[in-house]
Parts: C-alpha cells; sequence; structure tokens
C-alpha cells in the first residue's frame, strides 16, 4: 500500500513538472524566434538602404550585438546573406540561424530557428 | 484508481492547452511574416517607376512591373509558388489574394500631402509623396479545431523611397 502509494505519487510529480514547464519552454522559443524575425527585419531594412546596398559587416555585428542583448551569444548565431554591393533593383537576402533552446521536455526538437528575408536595394552607385 | 483518473484528466486538459499554445504560436509567427512580407514587397513595387519621367521631375509608377515585384517579393518572403500557392511544408496552408491595388503619383491629379481614403477597404493614411497602396488576405493556417478559422488581411501604403 506504501509503496503503490510512493509509486503513484512519484508518477503524478513527473506529470506536474511536465505540466509546468513545458508551456514555458514554448514561450521562450515563441519570444526568441519574434526577436530574430525583427532583427532580420531591421538589418534588411538597413541593408537596402540608399548609401549601403549590402549586409555590411557593421551591419551583421549590430544585429549579434541586439541578440547578444537579450542572451544568445554570437557563437550561437550563424548569418547568411548578400555581402556583396547590390545596385538598386536587385534582390538583397539575409538569414539568421540561430542554436534553439530546448522545445519540449521528453524530447528533442528543432535544432536551430531559422529567419529570412528578400528585399530590394535602393542602393545607387554615385 | 482515483490517481489514475486524476492524472489522466491532468493530461487530457495539457493536451489541450498545448494545442491552443501552438495555434498562437502560429497566429502571431503568421500575423508578424505577413506584416513584414507585405512591407517589403511594397517597397520593392515602389521602386518601379517610369525612368524616362524621372528625368523630367515626375514619380509616376510602372504598374506592370510594380505588380510583378511586389508578387516577386511576396513569393521569396512566404515561400510561395508563382499562382501565389504555398509550397509544400510552409507556413502557409492556402493561396494568398491581392485584394486591393492603387498606385498614387504624379499622373493621379493630387497634390501633396494628400489624405488618402479608402472606405470599402478601411485604409486611411496621408501621404506625403507618390505611393503604392496593397492589400492581402490568406486563410490562417492551423494545425487542429483549436485554431482560428478565418481569414487574415493586412495593407500597407508605402511611399516611393526619395535619396
Amino acid at each position: 500500500m506504501g509503496i503503490k502509494n510512493a509509486m503513484s505519487n512519484l508518477l503524478l510529480f513527473f506529470f506536474f513538472v511536465i505540466y509546468l514547464f513545458q508551456p514555458v519552454l514554448h514561450d521562450i522559443r515563441q519570444a526568441k524566434s519574434q526577436l530574430i524575425e525583427n532583427v532580420i527585419s531591421y538589418g534588411l531594412a538597413k541593408a537596402s538602404s540608399g548609401d549601403v546596398g549590402q549586409f555590411s559587416p557593421e551591419i551583421i555585428k549590430e544585429m549579434e550585438d541586439k541578440l547578444e542583448q537579450v542572451g544568445i551569444h554570437p557563437s550561437d548565431v550563424l548569418f547568411k546573406g548578400t555581402t556583396s554591393l547590390t545596385l538598386r533593383g536587385d534582390y538583397i537576402k539575409g538569414e539568421l540561424r540561430v542554436k534553439n533552446s530546448p522545445l519540449w521536455m521528453m524530447w528533442q526538437g528543432p535544432q536551430e530557428i531559422v529567419r529570412s528575408g528578400t528585399m530590394m536595394s535602393e542602393y545607387i552607385e554615385r | 484508481m482515483k490517481e489514475t483518473f486524476r492524472v489522466l484528466m491532468l493530461g487530457f486538459m495539457f493536451i489541450i492547452m498545448t494545442f491552443l499554445q501552438i495555434e498562437r504560436d502560429i497566429n502571431s509567427t503568421t500575423q508578424q511574416r505577413l506584416k513584414a512580407s507585405i512591407t517589403r514587397a511594397a517597397h520593392d513595387a515602389s521602386l518601379q517607376v517610369v525612368d524616362s519621367l524621372v528625368g523630367e521631375g515626375y514619380i509616376v509608377f510602372d504598374r506592370e512591373k510594380a505588380r510583378a515585384a511586389f508578387e516577386q517579393t511576396l513569393q521569396s518572403n512566404l515561400q510561395l509558388k508563382s499562382d501565389l500557392t504555398p509550397k509544400p511544408h510552409t507556413l502557409l496552408h492556402d493561396q494568398m489574394y491581392i485584394i486591393a491595388e492603387e498606385y498614387i503619383d504624379d499622373y493621379s491629379g493630387v497634390t501633396f500631402p494628400y489624405n488618402y481614403r479608402n472606405d470599402e477597404m478601411r485604409m486611411y493614411k496621408t501621404i506625403y509623396g507618390p505611393a503604392v497602396i496593397f492589400k492581402i488576405r490568406v486563410h490562417m493556417p492551423r494545425v487542429s479545431r483549436f485554431g482560428y478559422d478565418g481569414d487574415v488581411t493586412k495593407d500597407v501604403i508605402y511611399e516611393y523611397p526619395f535619396l
């Protein structure tokens, strides 16, 4: 009787831990995803502006700094995009891949959060 | 027996709440992605001007090129095919529709600043220069019956980016 009670309480405790923390893990991932989307949008808007025309090292560094402010280390961030000068009317692309924190308590979820964007450059050679 | 029933009930509630949370995540990601994509697409459409008239000091949009640029950028940012239906295994599940398309430029017979009003589409803005106006509609993606079963619309009024 004592062992049966202990076993059922242990199982209950196990499930309660999952019920408590699983929504929190979801919320963390959702917040991270939105932040990364905002950061790549910001970088893309800057990169396509009339006097830049590319993802310059300064813009990439700014994006990494913004992510670092919320605890995402630059070593967990991989940027791929247009780093060569792009004339007005041609497309600039940017993609951020960030290592993901655990999504599920019971098994491994997606390893990365990937957000990207494409927009035309406004750069004119003077 | 009582404990088993309690665990099962809590498990059932947990599954429902997890689905609600997933649907909320999909909803907010879709809203954010649509807004960013339509803004970028309108930006690209606003760059399509008739070059010969720019030399004379007029900003007039090339309607065909602007529409093509708008659709191309939407396709790139939302993983759509050329007919604006989504590619497999992407965020959206249904075809996107462009329900409003308008151009206010130096050939529209207006003076700037101009109070743009479209009561049918419920779009209102004071614009200070030539602008492109678009509105899109798409069915909200959902993975369970707990998700929102309806359309989402996004609109944009984007002015020509003067140098």
